[in-house]
């Protein structure tokens, strides 16, 4: 491979923050090259967020902490710069895209860096120019967040920084907050500017397989602070290493190995699209799926929850809900998709009774929802929203959960006995005595669904349950809600998490602009090009490998796999 | 949400530099606070009223304000007279009796005036304040703060409030809306300090989450190079025109006369019974 | 005094969001008619020990200042400029409790409570009625009995909500090296 010139540089780096025991990054020693494309993976709390605040200056400038070894940047040591001259090198696009974007519109907020430099407004009204067509956001520039999609805010965030002609550019999980369709433009967007301007990428991401839709020149794998892994996505992809590091393969190596199918280097596993495979090798794909008979699962018919025609606007605006028609099955787990604004939270929202529909009959087991008070609509559906820390206002886990029942008149008699058997099925009871602030964010997720849980709803409703979470966590949530569902709670889920709709979720409820136009197994959609199209999902790769292989019904094909993978799992 | 309530508009009010128009707003302010003089209050009432009519606003567009304001003013108005209607006696130092109502109740000439004078000093001040919000654009704020002398961390603290509102507004709606699913209620069945305690924990998890945020921000700004230079060059600045420094006459203009008239007069009431 | 640094700027913002949303959408009935206690005043003294006093100043008089802006009844600078030196004056008075440290206890919650009501007592009992009286020469009486309500409403909500938030701060802040599981 062509290298260039080395810009970063780490060797024998070592750090640890002031406030621990222990160092967080261990004995690194990674170099890259001006013009590369990397991926840094791993599962939390390996270290890569470290890595690159070491990379962009936080650390040592705001972060204190001991360093030991070197870290040169653009040749000079990073210790001895300072953030703002590491930044010329060095521009971050950070995971929080609200936080990200500083200006009140897109145009201050493109400028920003340029504002700050004490360019002249001349100069700075062109270089935003320029920025701003490179990742096709001029016709915007007057926007406010709030007027932004995902999409357009994470545009605004790469041209911020090339303003500056970075020679690097780094983005901390630039897909977090994306629907997946969204999230592949994004990643092309990244690669097409790359090659505009020259400069190196630094990606750092747990969904590999996401990521690895561009070509990416190196992997490197992380896991307690070290680095385990620094190689081609090739070789990474034919060792062991992403399954023992935490990290979930592609969906399309996982369904190649179950075949039976060894994968080397030279077939180039690192896409789907590069992927070879012998004549050989897809027979044994087909045997493997007509050896044993594809079981669809068997769908659930008693309707708890009815909807009819609801409608729901936000003040004097058009229609968010335009008639939606669902009938909620009892002790479904069941995802509701689509792209970011078609009213898939409206929807839940309007369940929950927290906005007030404007039309349409919501009946619960013979029971009018639309009648009933926000609280009293909790006692019957309850909600989860994607962020705990926003849901917790008290300080220890027992009081946390008991609120809801303590505010609703119950005795302590009862509540003790009824949080106590909660925090049991939640796995909680060994940190009953803990303050919440020492929970881990899984664990405060399910003191968030064990307080909710309290007030015995027959349905809840998840936004995003596994949101920003890595492998591990992703299936410890999902395993827990799984255990939940099999106890008889019906649960909705609001995702943009192909994974999770695919592994979990059985039914698929896809919306777009404001109506229903799918309903019907995940397997189902994420096989069909045209509601993929419209509802800005993606399919899966299983899709693909499936057509591929010459695999008449890849919708079967995907619920093959499912059913196989959840065997192997469990 | 649309916060400040600016109205895009071709006017020549709308033309003007929002540095030279903030110093006007100031002047303005000040000098209506300061001074009792009641043609000059006047004065400025009838200038701020031309000022929106140049600014090609509509009242229509600022009709809820409005009422509300006017309300407020009247509020104020009844209580100063129920406190103490004899305050204008007190601070001009004569006594015209009009008419007795009855009991303390009188009505004098003095606390007509005075109280006439309270009317304008706010009555002055509301055209031009509605006249600065709705012809300058948000994002020159900052801009025209830093321009006239404020430090530009301050005046970006200002444009950073203006940025993180509509967010805070729309997560705090979403979190009161789950404590309210949970039970917490701040109504009148409950005593004053168990409604504190529960409007305590709506806000906590609100508060405490911007405390997080706060560092992400932060960071997010010293990866760009805030605060590296003593000053900074803001992309929504504008050049001053010929406007501009009438603008800047007019506010300093003011707070000379009020100036002058305080120290010539002896006092800052314009007083017509001596 | 601590330089106004970044986070500083970030922090006035956003606790002029905060007061904003408070005094816009929170408001707690109180056992007199038409009145309504907000607990805006509570976040600022919050501020002010998390942030130091310049924080309180800068954040205190934005947020009122735009809630006033926006409100409809008009910028009442007096009480504006208060609010803002009432984050100052607390920040001052509890230099030294440092929650980023984790601890807030009965010593350090003494101090706040005693700072806090030294502030109210002076912010809104007396410079913003003397204020009133200088700017609009209005009748003491009335403007005493303004004062003692909104320093009164302050100093509860402070007490409480303060109290609560800068416990719940230092909380997660703790140490949490001593905890061990139980059966």
């Amino acid at each position: 491979m062509n290298r260039g010139e080395p810009i970063i540089e780490f060797k024998d780096f070592s750090f640890q923050y002031n406030a621990q025991k222990e160092p967080t990054l261990y004995d690194i020693d990674l170099t890259i090259h001006k013009g590369e494309k990397v991926l840094i993976a791993g599962p939390s709390g390996c270290g890569k967020s470290t890595l690159v605040n070491c990379i962009n200056g936080l650390i040592p400038f705001s972060y204190k902490g001991e360093i030991r070894g070197s870290l040169k940047i653009k040749g000079m040591e990073s210790s001895s710069q300072s953030i703002s001259m590491i930044s010329n090198t060095v521009g971050t696009v950070l995971q929080d895209s609200d936080a990200q974007f500083i200006g009140m519109t897109v145009l201050e907020d493109i400028a920003f860096a340029l504002e700050n430099e004490c360019v002249v407004k001349e100069e700075m009204v062109e270089r935003v120019r320029k920025a701003a067509e490179i990742v096709g956001i001029s016709g915007h520039l007057g926007y406010a967040p709030t007027d932004l999609s995902g999409g357009q805010k994470q545009r605004t965030g790469i041209a911020g920084i090339l303003v500056d002609d970075v020679e690097v550019m780094m983005f901390d999980e630039p897909l977090a907050n994306l629907d997946p369709a969204t999230g592949k433009t994004a990643i092309e967007l990244i690669e097409e500017v790359a090659d505009k301007t020259g400069a190196a990428v630094i990606v750092v991401e747990h969904r590999i397989e996401d990521v690895l839709h561009i070509e990416m020149d190196r992997i490197i794998l992380m896991d307690s602070g070290r680095i385990t892994f620094d190689g081609t996505p090739d070789a990474l992809l034919s060792s062991r290493m992403l399954i023992d590091g935490g990290i979930r393969e592609p969906l399309y190596i996982t369904a190649l190995k179950y075949a039976g199918i060894e994968i080397t280097e030279d077939k180039e596993p690192h896409s789907i699209r590069s992927v070879r495979l012998t004549d050989d090798d897809k027979a044994k794909v087909r045997d493997w799926y007509t050896r044993t008979p594809t079981i669809r699962p068997e769908p659930k018919t008693e309707t708890i929850l009815d909807i009819r025609g609801l409608e729901f606007a936000y003040e004097d605006k058009p229609l968010t809900l335009k008639g939606v028609d669902l009938a909620v099955h009892r002790g479904e787990l069941m995802a509701i998709v689509g792209r970011n604004g078609a009213g898939k939270s409206t929807l839940a929202k309007t369940i929950c009774r927290f906005e007030k529909n404007c039309g349409g009959t919501m009946v619960l087991m013979g029971e009018d929802l639309t009648g009933l008070s926000i609280k009293e609509c909790a006692d019957r559906v309850g909600y989860v929203m994607q962020n705990p820390n926003q849901m917790i206002s008290k300080t220890m886990i027992f009081d946390e959960i008991a609120l809801g029942l303590k505010l609703r008149g119950c005795d302590e008699e009862t509540i003790k006995d009824k949080v106590e058997s909660i925090m049991k099925i939640c796995g909680l009871y060994e940190f009953r005595k803990w303050p919440i602030s020492a929970l881990s964010y899984g664990q405060k997720k399910r003191v968030t669904i064990a307080s909710i849980l309290a007030l015995d709803p027959d349905i809840i409703i998840l936004d995003e349950p596994t949101a920003g979470q890595d492998f591990r966590h992703y299936t410890d949530i999902m395993e827990f809600l799984k255990e939940i569902n099999q106890s008889g709670i019906t649960i909705i889920m609001i995702t943009h998490d192909m994974h999770l709709m695919l592994e979990y979720a059985e039914r698929a409820v896809v919306f777009n602009d404001g109506r229903i136009i799918a309903d019907m197994t995940s397997a189902e959609v994420l096989t069909s090009p045209d509601i993929i199209g419209k509802a800005s999902l993606k399919e899966t790769s299983l899709y693909h490998l499936a057509l591929m292989c010459g695999i008449e019904d890849p919708s079967s094909f995907v619920q093959h796999f499912i059913n196989f993978d959840r065997e192997v799992r469990s | 949400m649309k916060l400040l309530n600016y109205i895009e508009r071709s006017s020549p009010i709308h033309r003007l530099n929002g540095a030279s128009k903030l110093f006007c707003l100031l002047t303005w302010i000040c000098s209506t606070m300061i001074t009792f003089n009641t043609p000059f209050l006047l004065c400025a009432t009838v200038l701020g009223i031309i000022a929106f009519a140049l600014s090609r606003l509509k009242l229509s567009e600022q009709k809820g304000l409005l009422y509300f304001l006017l309300g407020f003013m009247l509020l104020n108005a009844i209580l100063i007279y129920v406190f103490n209607p004899e305050r204008g006696v007190e601070l001009y130092g004569t006594r015209n009796l009009l008419y007795t109502i009855g009991g303390r109740f009188t009505i004098t000439k003095e606390q007509l005036l005075y109280q006439f004078n309270v009317i304008l000093k706010y009555l002055s001040t509301i055209p031009i304040i509605l006249v600065f919000i709705g012809s300058t654009q948000p994002s020159e704020l900052a801009a025209s703060m830093n321009r006239i002398g404020i430090p530009y961390s301050f005046s970006y603290s200002f444009a950073l409030a203006l940025r993180y509102i509509p967010d805070t507004v729309s997560t705090f709606i979403d979190i009161s809306r789950c404590q309210q699913a949970r039970g917490i209620e701040m109504s009148s069945k409950e005593s004053l300090p168990k409604r504190v305690k529960a409007a305590a924990l709506l806000v906590l998890p609100l508060i405490l989450g911007s405390v997080d945020q706060i560092e992400v921000i932060t960071n997010a700004m010293e990866l760009r190079k805030f605060g590296t230079q003593k000053r900074r060059t803001w992309i929504m600045s504008r050049p001053f025109k010929a406007g501009d420094y009438i603008t800047i006459l007019i506010g300093a203009g003011m707070v000379a006369f009020v100036i002058a008239y305080n120290v010539i007069n002896g006092s800052r009431f314009w007083n017509p019974f001596n | 005094m601590k330089k106004f640094g970044v986070k500083s700027v970030v922090a006035s913002a956003i606790l002029a969001a905060l007061v904003f949303v408070l005094l816009r959408f929170v408001a707690i009935p109180t056992p007199f008619p038409d009145t309504t206690l907000s607990i805006y005043a509570a976040v600022v003294a919050f501020f002010a020990v998390l942030f130091g006093p310049l924080v309180g100043l800068v954040g205190g008089f934005l947020g009122n200042l735009l809630v006033d802006l926006t409100a409809g009844w008009g910028v009442w600078w007096t009480w504006v400029i208060v609010t803002g030196l009432y984050g100052l004056f607390v920040g001052l008075g509890c230099k030294g409790i440092n929650l980023e440290d984790g601890i807030f206890g009965k010593k350090e919650f003494m101090r706040f409570t005693i700072v806090s009501v030294v502030s109210c007592l002076l912010c809104w009992g007396a410079l913003a009625p003397i204020g009133d009286i200088l700017v609009y020469a209005e009748p003491a009486n009335l403007v005493f009995i303004q004062g003692l309500f909104v320093g009164l409403s302050g100093m509860i909500s402070t007490i409480i909500v303060g109290g609560i938030l800068c416990k719940a701060y230092a909380a997660s802040k703790a140490q949490k090296g001593s905890l061990t599981k139980e059966d």
